[in-house]
């Protein structure tokens, strides 16, 4: 058995199998395979230019109404106080208004009075014109009438019954 | 085999990064830093947003919501990766998220026209009409196969990204997305030969071009 194993190592790998052997390519795992071509390369837009910018922006931070302003009290109290200076500054606020309402009054009694008498003239007018004008177109439809009247006359023969031409 | 692992610089280097200086003044709030980092890495990002998403206004949001948890994860940046890598791995649900909503969306068109509409090919329309059959076979390929594989060469091939960045997107080793680079490109290889062989005979070779690992 011993003897058998070493026979077997010993054994030259014959001359034709050697070359059968040698003739197969060796099976080549590292070869380059071919991949596909780089698409070509897109600018990026600049609508996305200004978002992408924006993104480092720090956020715009809104500053909230100071404390004394957000609350009502302090509000009500500022604003009797400005009422108090201002009547201190400007006077009787009650007088005030009776002297713009005497003052409204007078204006609008003015502007009435005018008014009417704007009217007034504009009515004169308008109904003088008016009466001219049918006057006018009186005269001229009887001036048509006459002239009518005469050209039948001169147009009916003596012949026509007295009875008849009465009609005329 | 072992697996090479991104490096990992502590979290208070001697020498940091131009990326992690620059995202410290971006989170300080820093005049033009944040201005720097969309210069740098916005058309990046938007590009990468726009292969997950298919359309420009989703594409727009998209690329609002990386930019917007990259803003806010500033402080948390310690320069392991690049910045877009980075951000991309802190938004990778977002995008994963829209490429299922895409995917289940364009079952009838599957390749959006705003990409093919990417690609020209000059004056010949014959070229640009083999060009946007190649792309759409490669894209209908990606959607066909697994999510793990298609987001590796969307990251690796179309976008161009060097196998560190992809590898600190995905968040695993460069060795892994090797393997994993492999066998997306197989899988593609043979979904858009099928595709293609019958009606562009000889287009298959144009479509696919060696990528330098």
């Amino acid at each position: 058995m011993e003897r058998a194993s070493k026979a077997a190592v010993r054994l030259p790998v014959p001359v034709s199998l050697r070359r059968a052997l040698r003739s197969i390519p060796a099976a080549d795992f590292q070869a380059e395979v071919p991949g596909p071509r780089r698409v070509p390369s897109l600018p990026v837009p600049a609508s996305l230019q200004t978002r992408l910018r924006a993104l480092a922006e720090p956020a715009r931070v809104v500053r909230p109404l100071p404390a004394w302003l957000r609350s009502s009290r302090p509000a009500v109290a500022a604003s009797i106080l400005i009422a108090m200076l201002a009547i201190r500054i400007l006077g009787d606020p009650l007088a005030m208004g009776r002297r713009a309402v005497d003052s409204a009054a007078v204006r609008w009694r003015g502007w009435e009075s005018g008014w009417e008498s704007h009217v007034t003239a504009t009515y004169g007018e308008t109904r003088s014109s008016l009466t001219q004008s049918l006057t006018d177109l009186s005269s001229r439809a009887i001036s048509i009438q006459a002239s009518i009247q005469a050209a039948v006359r001169a147009l009916i023969p003596e012949s026509i019954p007295s009875s008849f031409r009465r009609l005329r | 085999m072992r697996e090479t692992v991104p490096a990992m610089p502590p979290i208070f280097s001697a020498r940091p990064t131009p990326d992690l200086l620059l995202a410290r003044r971006a989170a300080a709030g820093q005049a033009g830093a944040w201005d720097e980092i969309l210069a740098l890495y916005g058309e990046r990002l938007y590009n990468l947003a726009f292969q997950f998403a298919g359309s420009r206004p989703e594409a727009e949001d998209l690329t609002q919501e990386i930019f917007l948890r990259l803003f806010q994860n500033l402080r948390r940046y310690r320069g392991e990766a690049p910045l877009a890598a980075w951000a991309f791995r802190l938004s990778r649900n977002l995008c994963i998220d829209h490429y299922r909503r895409m995917r289940e969306e364009r079952r009838s068109v599957l390749v959006s026209e705003e990409i093919l509409r990417q690609v020209a090919a000059g004056d010949d329309p014959r070229a640009e009409a083999e060009r946007r059959q190649e792309v759409a076979a490669v894209y209908q390929a990606l959607e066909e196969m697994p999510e793990s594989l298609a987001e590796v060469v969307v990251l690796r091939d179309l976008q161009g990204w060097s196998l560190e960045e992809t590898a600190a997107a995905l968040g695993v080793p460069v060795g892994t997305v090797k393997s994993r680079l492999h066998r997306a490109r197989i899988e593609v290889a043979e979904r858009v030969t099928a595709r293609l062989q019958a009606r562009w005979p000889g287009a298959v070779a144009a479509a696919l071009e060696v990528t330098t690992c």
